[in-house]
């Protein structure tokens, strides 16, 4: 089911290839000539400007007998799809580059996918249940995103850190990335809602409905929202 | 209660305090063809979604074919053919990719009626989704709902944004389905003529409720509407009070006044309380008695 499901997020294996080709291609090139920030800095632009960042589930699979699950973990692995085989490109190729420090230049890379791929999963992991994320969440994890990049294109091409320190941040992610994956897991129900489950409290100043922002904070509401 | 869908004082809101269904109650029984109608915004959507466990209820129960969508939505998925009002599907796919992918899910997959729909709206196999015209996307999405024989179709305004041709040859299908398979169909639409044409049953829904429920040889025979000079009777009151009376509402210089009743017995009805002789009362067409139920804001509501 997975498989088919991802299938569908690729259908055309040609033209996934060329592109693949033509940015394998270019990243390499770049990597070669020492630039590895640049490189993982445009990998990372290229993710974030992209709908795979952002995207979630679809109303086409959450209507079909498709357990929740099974849709999470296909659009997971299809966005990591789209970005491990570029940042494994880049790793390949940091042994011939002009850097000097190989080891800890690799070492970032990996921690930058590891930051990308909990960027990921925090895309599902909030609201588990609604079929789409929040607007402002997927903002939140974007914004944060492009700051990571950015420090990391520092980190990698004018200040490398020890390397202690780097496969230390290696270690924090991967377990980030573990709990958080177990995390929103657990939590997938079986079939994925298509609003908020709880109705919104009305934004009086603007006339529209925003989401409850103080849930367990009655008073709050009460002096506030005129609930 | 007792059917294939079962829906018990659901209340459902998107905005606090302005519930869009307020214990809204009703079952479908098995092989029945029943019409969900309303104006925009009373929630046909909503309880269609959430018969499918794309909603959940704040409160009041569903079932379907006894389960319940919260608990176990995929057993339910299994046994629904589902067009939504917005279906998207996946664009970069050819129709055959999607059919390989329906086939996977639903084994009762029908070949022969798969064929038969695509020769019927000229589409190949290999088209790209992406491709289609609405009309053709809509159909593929029949295809998708019917073809594995489904105990339960639901429609969500299918023919909504189609040109008269398409519609029609859309609810063809539609009803070539239902008189093969006897299968039980909840739709939804704006298009009085699409329900007269393929409902047996119709559930009105007005202001979070459900205003009518009725079969449609009921609906013609059974409810009529009287116009009554204003000046006849200045206070609607006097109007609503009366045995059968619905609904009264302004309409230029008259009240239209919607009863539960057969036109000669509503007349002297009328001479009885309002003193006039010969009230024009009529029955009415599904368009009709729609407008007269659910209609204009200057209308008094009979609670």
């Amino acid at each position: 089911m997975i498989y088919r499901l991802i299938k569908f997020e690729y259908p055309s294996w040609k033209g996934v290839a060329i592109f693949y080709a033509v940015v394998l291609g270019c990243l390499f090139s770049a990597t070669l000539f020492a630039h590895i920030g640049t490189s993982v800095t445009v990998v990372a632009l290229l993710f974030l400007l992209g709908t795979r960042a952002v995207g979630r589930n679809t109303m086409f699979e959450a209507a079909l007998p498709i357990p929740g699950r099974d849709i999470f973990c296909a659009r997971l692995l299809a966005n990591l799809l789209s970005i491990w085989p570029l940042f494994l490109a880049i790793i390949t190729a940091i042994p011939f580059s002009r850097t000097e420090t190989k080891a800890q230049t690799t070492a970032a890379v990996i921690e930058a996918l590891l930051v990308i791929t909990f960027g990921m999963i925090a895309v599902y992991s909030f609201r588990v249940e609604e079929l789409k994320a929040p607007r402002w969440w997927k903002q939140i994890i974007g914004w944060i995103g492009m700051i990571a990049v950015s420090v990391l294109f520092i980190q990698i091409d004018f200040d490398p850190i020890p390397l202690f320190l780097t496969i230390s941040a290696i270690g924090i992610c991967v377990l980030a990335c573990m709990a958080l994956f177990w995390k929103t897991w657990n939590s997938t129900p079986q079939s994925f809602q298509r609003g908020p489950t709880e109705p919104a409290l009305r934004d009086l100043a603007l006339e529209r409905s925003v989401y409850p922002r103080s849930r367990g904070c009655p008073s709050y509401e009460r002096s506030f929202l005129h609930k | 209660m007792s059917g294939i869908l079962e829906f018990d004082n659901i209340v459902r809101a998107y905005v606090k305090a302005k519930p869009v269904l307020n214990g809204v109650s009703f079952s479908v029984a098995e092989g029945e063809v029943v019409g969900l109608l309303g104006r925009n915004g009373t929630g046909k959507t909503t309880l269609i979604q959430i018969t499918m466990g794309l909603l959940f209820p704040q409160s009041g129960t569903v079932r379907v074919f006894g389960l319940s969508p919260a608990t176990d939505p995929v057993a339910i998925k299994k046994r629904i053919g589902y067009v939504a009002e917005d279906q998207v599907l996946p664009g970069a796919s050819s129709i055959a990719e999607l059919v390989s992918f329906h086939k996977y899910l639903f084994p009762r997959w029908d070949d022969e009626l798969e064929r038969r729909i695509l020769d019927r709206f000229r589409l190949s196999p290999k088209d790209k989704i992406m491709r289609l015209s609405k009309g053709q996307a809509r159909a593929i999405a029949l295809l998708c709902a019917v073809c594995h024989r489904p105990e339960l179709l639901i429609l969500d305004e299918p023919a909504a944004g189609l040109d008269p041709a398409a519609r029609r040859e859309f609810l063809e299908v539609a009803i070539q389905f239902l008189n093969r398979e006897g299968a039980t169909i909840l739709f939804s639409s704006h298009y009085m003529n699409d329900v007269e044409r393929i409902g047996g049953r119709a559930v009105i829904l007005d202001e979070g409720k459900v205003r009518l429920d009725s079969s449609l040889d009921s609906l013609r025979e059974d409810y009529c509407v009287a116009l009554v000079p204003i000046e006849a009777a200045p206070n609607p009151e006097t109007l609503t009070h009366i045995t059968g009376c619905l609904r009264a509402r302004s309409v230029s210089r008259d009240w239209h006044v919607l009863f539960h009743g057969n036109p000669d017995d509503v007349q002297k009805l009328l001479a009885q309380s309002v003193g006039i002789n010969g009230i024009r009362c009529d029955r009415m067409t599904l368009e009709e008695l729609f407008v007269e139920l659910t209609g204009n804001e200057q209308a008094q509501v009979l609670s």
